[in-house]
């Protein structure tokens, strides 16, 4: 698994750094590597908002580190995209945190659940939705036979019809890639 | 954080600063959202698609495991439609130039991406490409993703069509091994089939078999860069895309 991400340092405050990879500023935080001292420029790998490692700017790019463990960081990608959604409906709604988010992920989207849970906390380190709980309802594939019309359950690499075996059968659930939705707290004070 | 194995347990009062939970005070809502999470790279690769029609340009994904022979295949095709087509290529590779610069010995244009760790090609990225590549004039955008049977099914770049390759060395169960990207493709080819007589194990007949169970609804074209009539098969499937792609820009 790779869950921890290459960044750079772009600025240090005591224990705390503004790190940036790929667009993305992070606040992390530097406690882990108080034996290692780290300069602005330096490149760091961040696990779950801490530097964990310092490693050299052409490490991450070595076969054998990152590139071998990519599921994880496609899984990350998908994070990071869910992330902006889930920021702007806080934004939108003047959430202070968020508390749970779900998705629904069907296995013909190519996303493992596993993955996404354990990329969701590096993706969401710093934002809003930080310590939200993510929900991931896995749907199951649904076919609907061309031939016999019957409707069945099938494995994402077996697309056959439940019924009469035939391969003539549309998809009707498990390509979903869905936020469905967000629990927040807003600012208010609750009235009485 | 606990002592003993630096975990994120441990006794309360140590835990505190690492579990910053602010006390429920304000009011809890549950938003509905229903939207797909790719949304913003699916905006994006609209855009592209919008960007590649204006030109009238054909663009085409190519998709594979690393080595099925996917920048082999793009030098056969470039150097036979030489003079007919008019060709670029987008690179996509976790690092190096070395794909790119073979292309263009081609005498071709070719955008190397290279993508650092990332293990697929988004749309921004070819969006980004573009700024690097003029289209006017151009029949055929080639992008070759970075080779990975996983990741880059899930990112739509803006294309046209999206091809997936299967080479006879890896065997003729990839399509059952790797559903998701041999079902979003629009062609299969199954490609180095002059090492059919060497390799036993890979059976044409299975291979075909295990991308219909998939959900693979696309044309197969079996074929060897050295050329015969599967190569000129994939020649006739290009030209006839590219004419469909005109005609929609006339």
């Amino acid at each position: 698994m790779c869950l921890a991400v290459p960044m750079k340092i772009t600025g240090i405050d005591g224990f705390n750094a503004t790190c940036e990879a790929k667009g993305i500023q992070r606040e992390v935080s530097l406690f882990m590597l108080q034996g290692e001292p780290v300069a602005i420029g330096d490149h760091v790998l961040i696990h779950v908002g801490y530097a964990i490692q310092k490693i050299s700017a052409e490490e991450p790019a070595l076969p054998g580190t990152c590139s071998t463990k990519c599921s994880s960081m496609h899984e990350l990608a998908i994070c990071q995209a869910l992330i902006e959604q889930v920021q702007r409906v806080a934004r939108d709604n003047a959430a202070r945190r968020v508390i749970s988010v779900t998705v629904s992920v069907g296995p013909l989207s190519g996303v493992e659940a596993k993955l996404l849970e354990h990329a969701y906390p590096l993706a969401a380190a710093g934002t809003v939705a930080e310590h939200a709980q993510l929900v991931v309802v896995t749907v199951p594939v649904r076919v609907r036979c061309r031939t016999c019309k019957a409707e069945s359950e099938a494995a994402a690499n077996r697309l056959l019809c439940g019924s009469c075996n035939d391969w003539h059968v549309d998809v009707i659930a498990g390509e979903e890639m869905l936020l469905q939705r967000v629990e927040i707290e807003t600012a208010d004070e609750p009235v009485h | 954080m606990c002592r003993d194995c630096g975990c994120s347990l441990g006794p309360a009062a140590a835990r505190a600063p690492f579990a910053a939970q602010p006390a429920t005070k304000g009011r809890i809502e549950s938003i509905e959202v229903i939207t797909a999470i790719l949304d913003e790279n699916d905006r994006v690769a609209t855009h592209n698609r919008a960007h590649f029609d204006g030109h009238g340009v054909l663009a085409v994904n190519l998709m594979s495991s690393p080595g099925s022979g996917k920048t082999s295949l793009l030098e056969a095709t470039i150097k036979a439609l030489q003079g007919e087509l008019k060709v670029a290529v987008i690179e996509g590779d976790l690092a190096t130039e070395n794909d790119a610069a073979r292309i263009r010995a081609c005498g071709v244009p070719a955008i190397q991406i290279t993508t650092g760790n990332a293990c697929h090609l988004d749309a921004q990225m070819v969006h980004d490409a573009l700024d690097d590549l003029p289209l006017d004039g151009l029949d055929v955008l080639f992008v070759e993703n970075v080779g990975n049977l996983v990741c880059p099914a899930s990112f739509d770049l803006g294309v046209h069509r999206n091809l997936t390759l299967l080479s006879v060395p890896e065997g003729d169960d990839k399509p059952a091994k790797y559903p998701v990207m041999f079902r979003g493709a629009d062609l299969a080819l199954i490609t180095k089939v002059d090492l059919l007589p060497h390799i036993e194990e890979f059976s044409v007949g299975r291979a075909r078999d295990s991308l219909r169970e998939v959900g693979f609804r696309g044309d197969i074209i079996e074929l060897t860069r050295r050329g015969g009539p599967g190569f000129e098969a994939w020649l006739g499937w290009l030209r006839s895309e590219v004419a469909a792609r005109r005609a929609a820009a006339a």
